[in-house]
């Protein structure tokens, strides 16, 4: 029994009613400043500048000349290649560590993760104690195995390296979550079938568990790539970016660009060149999925 | 029923989506015949009292004008000002340094107050001015609310125990030294070498260099400059009086965990340091072929764009009569700009048994920090001095490489 008001309101529209907060948040404050800083990168926009005038494709003109912007670059890759393999294997060795019933293995679930809750400003504080020569407990402990430490955060050499140790600490715990539960979906057939048969673990592994994990593996890549390429924080804390440019990463050069010395439009040209970046790698990463990830149910 | 909770649901949908997508402007509410100014400031815990305190005294000294104080976190406050400015929204009087200043004033941000100071009984030069955050071309844009500007910071509890003398108007770097060694023991260093501009400032100015000549030609790798450098790592790897960079925590000011017996510091951080538990005073930097100290300001200007110039005016000649500044200095936060009351027992008694006369003493020697392009030259790690600066810090070159790199580097910037 439609009553006149349903009658001219169609039922299909409901979903659209529903998501459209979302979609007013999202175009407000993503899609807005989004297209206002791509539009910006063209201009000479600058923070304490009233009006901005288009000045074409200057912009990126200096910014493939600024050795700054290539060693943030070269910074930000080097961060993600070496973050992203560790951190994945890591995680995915701790969930199948987890993956049991014993008693007390809740307990240590919750002390892999509890870092990926903590605020990054007081994880970097600490590390940075952590690293501190002579009276660091890093140091302290490898002095106990008679090596010779480096200065960590005051060596161009040793603060990346430095900086990623602290990061993979603080997200191993999330991924390790994720494999945890495609672990838990491995069916408890395949596991006896292969043990009746005489399967070894490690055969197990390779063979069953592995390729039921592809999914999992393939979105933390995804992520991992994704959040490295905008890592900030903890090298804001940690390093403040140095020593000697070791540290900054992309985004640092944009914010100091920007932010620090007025200069939005060059900062927004940056950011520019980051989103391409991020999106052919989402594009060519996807698109590459057919080739190695296994979908239980799918041929 | 049904249908009545689908017209319901739709309903507080669209109220709600309406409700805030509205409510974002501030109100400013206006009794009648009131002005409002707003008056932008850093939010420091102790800024907020006084700046309270003074809006108080002043809204009663006149009636119908009423000031709101807008407090933002330094680290937030020119990335709030410069979107404000970009609005046409800036507050209408506020605070100002340098380095923001010298970005500012160029675009037309600020009033010109010479008319005003003219017409006032202000007398420039009974204040501690900083051109850097005050002049632009020929023209005055802010005035000076409080000085900024360093001394020596000393352990007297350590001094007493190693029986060594404090440390006086006489010394040179070569006491400096001497006492630094005698107080190097164990886990506790003599003196903190900073590679920080103020250190530097003051040091290159003592030894009869500076960064830019006074044609605004690059001095930096000059023999005295060189010479202010060199002593300043050689502190730290030759006698090793201090600390190396990464060898105590970060983030930690070493002066206060007694780590270091002396240590270079500002008048800004006097309520700061009033809560450590050990004895402590202030001495005047030592001087070498002449007295040098690091100083800037922090100013007050007035937005170009105010609807209120007159009213904004009238707060700022209070902000730095004699009664704002008494009024301020009683805080001893920092130096009051009025030299006058610098000197007076507004400051210098104020609760405090410090040696603060030395920041004012020390104004007639005060080497202003140069802050054209600040965040390109001096500040950040890849900054044209900071970073060649942290290399000889690190031991990792010497003092003549580093300033010979940092000239270069000030060359690049300032042809582009």
């Amino acid at each position: 029994m439609k009553s006149k008001l349903s009658q001219s309101f169609p039922d299909g529209a409901w979903p659209y009613l529903f998501l459209l907060p979302y979609l007013i948040g999202f175009s407000l404050f993503i899609i807005g400043p989004l297209t206002n800083a791509c539009i910006g990168s063209f201009t000479d926009w600058c923070l304490f500048r009233p009006e901005r005038t288009f000045i074409g494709a200057e912009n990126f003109v200096k910014l493939f000349q600024d050795e700054s912007f290539r060693i943030s670059t070269i910074n930000t890759i080097y961060y993600v290649v070496a973050l992203v393999p560790l951190q994945t294997t890591l995680a995915m060795l701790l969930a199948l560590l987890v993956n049991r019933t014993f008693r007390g293995v809740t307990f240590f679930r919750n002390v892999y993760f509890a870092p990926f809750v903590m605020s990054l400003a007081s994880i970097g504080m600490v590390w940075s104690w952590l690293y501190t020569t002579d009276i660091g407990l890093v140091n302290r402990v490898l002095s106990t195995f008679s090596i010779s430490p480096p200065v960590w955060l005051h060596d161009p050499k040793w603060a990346m390296p430095a900086v990623i140790i602290a990061s993979v600490w603080r997200n191993v715990g999330y991924y390790m979550v994720i494999f945890l539960a495609w672990l838990q979906n491995v069916p408890a057939e395949l596991i006896e079938a292969s043990q009746v048969d005489g399967a070894t673990a490690w055969h197990r592994f390779r063979h069953i568990i592995l390729p039921l994990l592809t999914p999992a593996i393939f979105f933390t890549i995804m992520i991992g790539v994704i959040l490295g390429f905008q890592v900030f924080d903890i090298t804001y804390i940690m390093t403040q970016g140095g020593p000697s440019q070791a540290t900054t990463t992309l985004l640092m050069f944009i914010y100091k660009k920007g932010l620090t010395s007025g200069n939005l439009g060059y900062a927004s040209a940056a950011s520019l060149v980051l989103l391409i970046m991020m999106l052919i790698f989402t594009i060519l990463y996807f698109m590459g999925q057919k080739k190695w990830v296994f979908y239980q149910g799918r041929n | 029923m049904i249908r009545w909770g689908k017209r319901f649901l739709v309903l507080s949908l669209i109220l709600l989506i309406a409700v805030s997508l509205l409510g974002c402007e501030g109100n400013l509410e206006e009794k009648k015949g009131d002005v409002v100014i707003r008056w932008g400031i850093y939010a420091d815990p102790a800024r907020l009292e006084i700046a309270e305190k003074l809006v108080e005294v002043f809204e009663a000294e006149q009636p119908g004008i009423k000031v709101e104080v807008e407090a933002t976190p330094f680290a937030q406050y020119y990335e709030k000002l410069g979107s404000q400015i970009g609005a046409g929204t800036a507050y209408d009087i506020m605070m100002i340094s340098g380095a923001y200043f010298s970005m500012i004033a160029p675009e037309g941000g600020f009033l010109n107050l010479d008319g005003l100071i003219e017409e006032s009984n202000i007398n420039l030069d009974e204040y501690t001015t900083e051109d850097a955050n005050s002049k632009y071309n020929g023209g005055t844009y802010a005035l000076p609310w409080e000085l900024d500007i360093h001394g020596l910071f000393y352990n007297k509890d350590l001094f007493d125990k190693a029986g060594v003398p404090y440390p006086d108007e006489n010394w040179t770097w070569n006491d400096l030294l001497k006492t630094a060694k005698t107080l190097t023991k164990g886990k506790q260093w003599g003196f903190y070498s900073e590679n920080h501009y103020p250190s530097w400032i003051s040091f290159i100015g003592q030894a009869g260099g500076s960064i830019l000549d006074r044609h605004g030609n690059v001095a930096i790798n000059e023999s005295e400059a060189e010479s202010a450098i060199e002593f300043m790592v050689d502190l730290i790897y030759k006698h090793k009086v201090s600390p190396a960079p990464g060898q105590l925590p970060e983030g930690v000011n070493p002066f206060h965990t007694g780590t270091v017996a002396m240590s270079i510091d500002g008048s800004y951080s006097i309520p700061p340091t009033l809560e450590l538990d050990f004895d402590w005073d202030i001495a005047p930097l030592p001087k070498e072929r002449k007295r040098a100290v690091a100083y800037w300001t922090q100013g007050l200007a007035i937005y170009s764009r105010t609807e209120h110039p007159e009213e904004a005016w009238e707060f700022m000649e209070f902000l730095v009569s004699k009664k704002g500044q008494e009024l301020f200095a009683n805080t001893h936060m920092a130096t009051p700009s009025l030299i006058s009351v610098a000197q007076s027992e507004a400051y210098l008694a104020s609760g405090v048994d410090k040696n603060l006369k030395v920041f004012v003493d020390s104004y007639q020697y005060g080497e202003p920090v140069p802050f054209e392009r600040f965040f390109e030259i001096m500040r950040g790690t890849d900054a044209a001095i900071q970073d060649p600066f942290s290399q000889a810090w690190r031991g990792e070159i010497s003092a003549k490489a580093a300033v010979e790199i940092a000239a270069e580097n000030i060359k690049n910037v300032l042809e582009h």
